[in-house]
């Protein structure tokens, strides 16, 4: 008896499920791993193997963080809209958007959206093929690209050596916008913090620096200030500067201090 | 002839890094364009592939949402560098000219996105001093752990001076030479299996590993698989112990694939009577070449080896007294997630059902590659121990020269579903190492390279785990091979498994290990050794990972949500440092472990060791928690006084 599907498309949807429940036994369960089921199964009924690459990237980012998960079956989406060949794959692609578009912010992910269902409509027309890249132009110049999803600062490390401190602090970019330098627990140091800022096109601050309740700020170039850092202290530098086209704002900061 | 639409892609990828605002734009956001334009240049009348869309509009969709995380712009790169990889393997159909036009720009991207580190170096000076060529950094032989002394390192002379007319180009012409030998190595792979497997095999690991770098690798690949070409006949047997004898000469790692080379010829012998004097006669006469070369010429052929004799006794070392653990290192060696040839190199697994048609269809041709790559991957294995799995340079170099046999494997297994996803995801891999050049090294500590890139550490490496936890994957492996036996055309299952098992034995982790520890909760403190160099830890007889050290003001380990009633078990060694853990206060001295007997064998006949940290006993001290040791729901590791600490690992118990 024929069942319209093969067996083929039924292990596409067992590793599905298969994948989730791996992931909600080892990362606890989220509301955003949901998409992922709804895309395997939607996947296994309409096409088959052809897209297990689409299964195993998401699987793998959904492993790794679940913030990034519906993101990645948006973008599997968009693309399986788009450049599918058949419409059971087009359409498959549509649902996967429509399953991740509400755990996105609206202003990121409608562009993305209104381009997989123009990729669902305009079948067999080669103009589909600029809908990406327009998406993307009008993105970069009118919505901007979407930022960093968590708001947990990234914390640098540090190294204490025959009483002098260092930190390693990776570059500050959009992507990182936010760095906390802590202070040892004990101790009272003497610091020195260097700034190289750089990548824009204009003369507004770019950097902040936070030390308890004093701020400064800094345009681009280079510069180098001392602290006095005591337990309990937090040291923040935040980028200042937003995402802009054509900007590639860095910040390349180091700290070192001695004991006093 | 030029392809427009690669050449706008090429732009297209410049153009777009520039609007998303993308880091690095002065280097690795003109590098990538660049070989795209080249690739544009070099393509001739060919049609790119069905890939060329959804690999563009992938790139487009990275570069949009590259500010997601720190990391994705290096994902968003990788894609059009996968991108390349696939059009030259694509390019590749077009004959010997395609092999070359197909592998230029990767080639190109991985000269420039690998620094001249490690034995490049060395290479480098013994040329520069040996052919008398005067460079401006590599004049001076530097000492390096390992030489005898300044003049005689590890290194015979044979590899340098080949390279060396490069040096005459100066500094940055010491891969003149070496990308000549790669290009005619892949060449003569083209020769040996198929045009576009051979180009798949350099650009992905292990053979990528070193393309075009000034590292033995490709050299004796060079050799080998010209040894193979070779008619069969008696004078062609004198050219292959010849080649045999020139692998030795290059590098004693070879001596594995020249003994293989040399048992296939005495099993290609016809039989007779004296058949079984032949190898006696070999040996005797290898015997006599050494004696001739110590005592004679004064070991000018093979005085590294002379000078450290005691590295062949290793062999004995490992092979009698530890048989189990060089067994433990024949599985790393496939399945280690930091080095691991089937880990770094999954279109190996297609390669393998591959392997039993070429035996069928080329029984000579494949005992020609068989033999000698399994003879070389046992030497490594039981001589190297773990030396093959990390050093500082790039990781699977050690696989190159069992290349040739899985590229024939990979020939007989092309057209189906599963290798081409093997294959994609060992693109991947080629891509990220090209967008991400630190991914190319592997520092033997327990984190992979890729997977931290990843965000994500596997925790299950020939570094860490238990050799009984190589059986798990293993196991998993085999039992969904045996399960899914009758889909074998099912597309991904073997990725899948390995994927599933990688991820699931490194996040299931209870234990936070000293390297792996975040900044928010180890503050101030220092990784012993500081220096990542796997080779200062080669022969630390307790465990050669690196450890944490407590033994300054300020320097502290905060674990947060604890609760009172946990138990903190420390993994500590020390002389009698003390530690406080809350408001508790923990002695901690181990003992110092005493050298392996068998050490004896290479003349290290005293028991003690010297009182370093290394060679202090790992304890495990528990410590239960009380609501005075926390301070809002955590608790504080510091020193308190005395030696410093050392921490292996941390675990909490519940």
């Amino acid at each position: 008896m024929k069942t319209g599907y093969s067996g083929d498309d039924m292990r596409v949807i067992l590793y599905g499920i298969g994948a989730c429940l791996a992931v909600c036994c080892l990362k606890g369960f989220s509301i955003s791993y949901l998409p992922l089921l709804a895309v395997f199964i939607t996947l296994g009924f309409s096409s088959g193997t052809i897209l297990l690459p689409m299964v195993l990237g998401c699987s793998v980012i959904a492993v790794l963080s679940s913030e990034l998960l519906p993101w990645a079956v948006l973008v599997s989406g968009v693309l399986s809209s788009v450049t599918g060949r058949d419409m059971k794959i087009r359409l498959t692609g549509l649902a996967a958007v429509a399953s991740s578009i509400w755990l996105l912010p609206l202003a990121s992910s409608i562009p993305l959206t209104a381009v997989s269902a123009a990729g669902v409509i305009f079948v067999d027309n080669r103009l589909k093929y600029v809908l990406i890249p327009g998406a993307f132009l009008v993105g970069a110049f009118l919505t901007g690209l979407p930022g960093p999803p968590g708001i947990e600062p990234v914390i640098a490390g540090s190294v204490i050596v025959n009483g002098t401190i260092t930190y390693s602090i990776p570059e500050l970019n959009t992507s990182r916008p936010a760095i906390i330098l802590p202070a040892p627990f004990e101790g009272y140091w003497t610091a020195w913090l260097s700034l190289e800022t750089g990548g824009i096109r204009d003369s507004l601050p770019v950097t902040a620096v936070c030390l308890g309740e004093d701020t400064l700020s800094f345009q681009a170039g280079t510069e180098v200030i001392e602290l006095t850092i005591s337990p309990g202290d937090t040291l923040s530098i935040t980028l200042l500067k937003e995402f802009s086209p054509l900007n590639h704002t860095v910040v390349y900061a180091s700290l070192y201090g001695e004991l006093l | 002839m030029y392809s427009p639409a690669i050449l706008l892609f090429g732009i297209w990828i410049f153009v777009v890094w520039r609007l998303a605002g993308m880091p690095s734009p002065g280097f690795v956001g003109r590098i990538i364009p660049a070989a795209w334009v080249l690739a544009g240049i070099l393509n001739g009348r060919a049609v790119p592939g069905k890939w060329f869309l959804p690999m563009a509009f992938s790139f487009t969709l990275g570069a949009w949402l590259w500010m997601l995380h720190p990391n994705a712009w290096m994902i968003a790169a990788a894609l059009p560098v996968a991108g390349l990889v696939a059009w030259g393997i694509s390019i590749a159909r077009n004959g010997r000219s395609g092999v070359i036009r197909g592998i230029l720009p990767v080639l190109l991207l991985s000269l420039i996105t690998t620094e001249i580190t490690g034995d490049e170096v060395r290479f480098a000076e013994i040329a520069s001093s040996s052919s008398g060529i005067s460079t401006e950094r590599f004049d001076e032989i530097q000492l390096r752990t390992g030489d005898l002394s300044g003049e005689i390192g590890h290194h015979t002379t044979v590899f340098p001076l080949l390279i060396s007319p490069g040096l005459l180009a100066g500094d940055n012409g010491l891969r003149i030479v070496p990308v000549l030998i790669a290009l005619f190595g892949v060449l003569l792979l083209a020769r040996l299996t198929d045009p576009r497997i051979a180009v798949a095999a350099a650009l992905l690991y292990p053979g990528f590993s070193i393309l075009g770098l000034a590292m033995t690798g490709w050299l004796a690949l060079c050799l080998f698989t010209l040894g193979v070409l070779l008619p069969e006949g008696r004078k062609w047997s004198v050219l292959r112990f010849l080649l045999a004898a020139a692998l030795v000469l290059i590098k004693m790692r070879y001596a594995g694939l020249a003994a293989g080379i040399v048992i296939v010829e005495y099993m290609n012998l016809p039989s007779g009577k004296k058949k079984w004097l032949i190898p006696i006669l070999g040996i005797t006469v290898c015997i006599l070449l050494l004696i001739i070369d110590r005592y004679i010429l004064g070991g000018t052929v093979f005085i590294q080896r002379y000078g450290n004799i005691q590295s062949l006794r290793l062999i004995l070392v490992n092979a009698i007294y530890a048989p189990l653990t060089g067994l433990s290192n024949a599985g790393w060696s496939l399945f280690d997630p930091e080095a691991g040839l089937i880990m770094r190199a999954p279109w190996v697994l297609s390669a393998i059902p591959g392997l039993f048609l070429f035996r069928r269809k080329s029984p000579l041709l494949f005992r020609r590659l068989f033999i000698p790559s399994m003879v070389y991957w046992i030497v490594l294995v039981v001589w190297s121990g773990q030396v093959w799995h990390g050093l500082p340079a790039p990781t699977g170099r050690m696989f190159l020269p069992v290349l040739p046999l899985f590229a024939c494997g990979l020939s007989f297994a092309w057209g189906e579903r599963r290798t081409r996803l093997l294959v994609i995801l060992s693109i991947g891999v080629t891509a990220l190492v090209v967008a991400c050049p630190l991914t190319r090294y592997n520092y033997a500590d327990g984190s992979d390279s890729i997977l931290t890139l990843l965000g994500t550490v596997s925790g299950f490496s020939i570094i860490r785990s238990h050799p009984v936890l190589l059986f798990i994957p293993v196991l998993l492996l085999l039992l969904l091979l045996f399960l899914f036996r009758r889909t074998a055309d099912n597309p991904g299952i073997l990725s899948f498994a390995i994927l599933s098992a990688l991820l699931l034995l490194g996040l299931g982790r209870s234990g936070l290990e000293a390297e792996d520890l975040p900044a928010s909760i180890a503050q101030g403190t220092q990784l012993y050794p500081e220096l990542p160099d796997p080779v200062m830890r080669y022969y630390w007889p307790v465990s050669i990972e690196r450890m944490l050290v407590l033994g300054e003001v300020g320097q502290s380990i905060l674990l947060p949500d604890m609760k009172a009633g946990d138990t903190l078990s420390l993994e500590l060694s020390g002389s009698g440092g003390i530690i406080a853990v809350g408001a508790q206060h923990l002695t901690v001295e181990t003992p110092l472990s005493e050298r392996h007997p068998s050490f004896r064998f290479v003349r290290r006949s005293d028991s003690a060791l010297d009182d370093r940290p290394e060679n202090r006993v790992i304890e495990t001290f528990a410590v239960p928690l009380r609501v005075a040791d926390l301070e809002d729901g955590s608790i504080r590791i510091s020193h308190d006084s005395g030696p410093p600490v050392y921490i292996d690992e941390i675990r909490v118990l519940r």
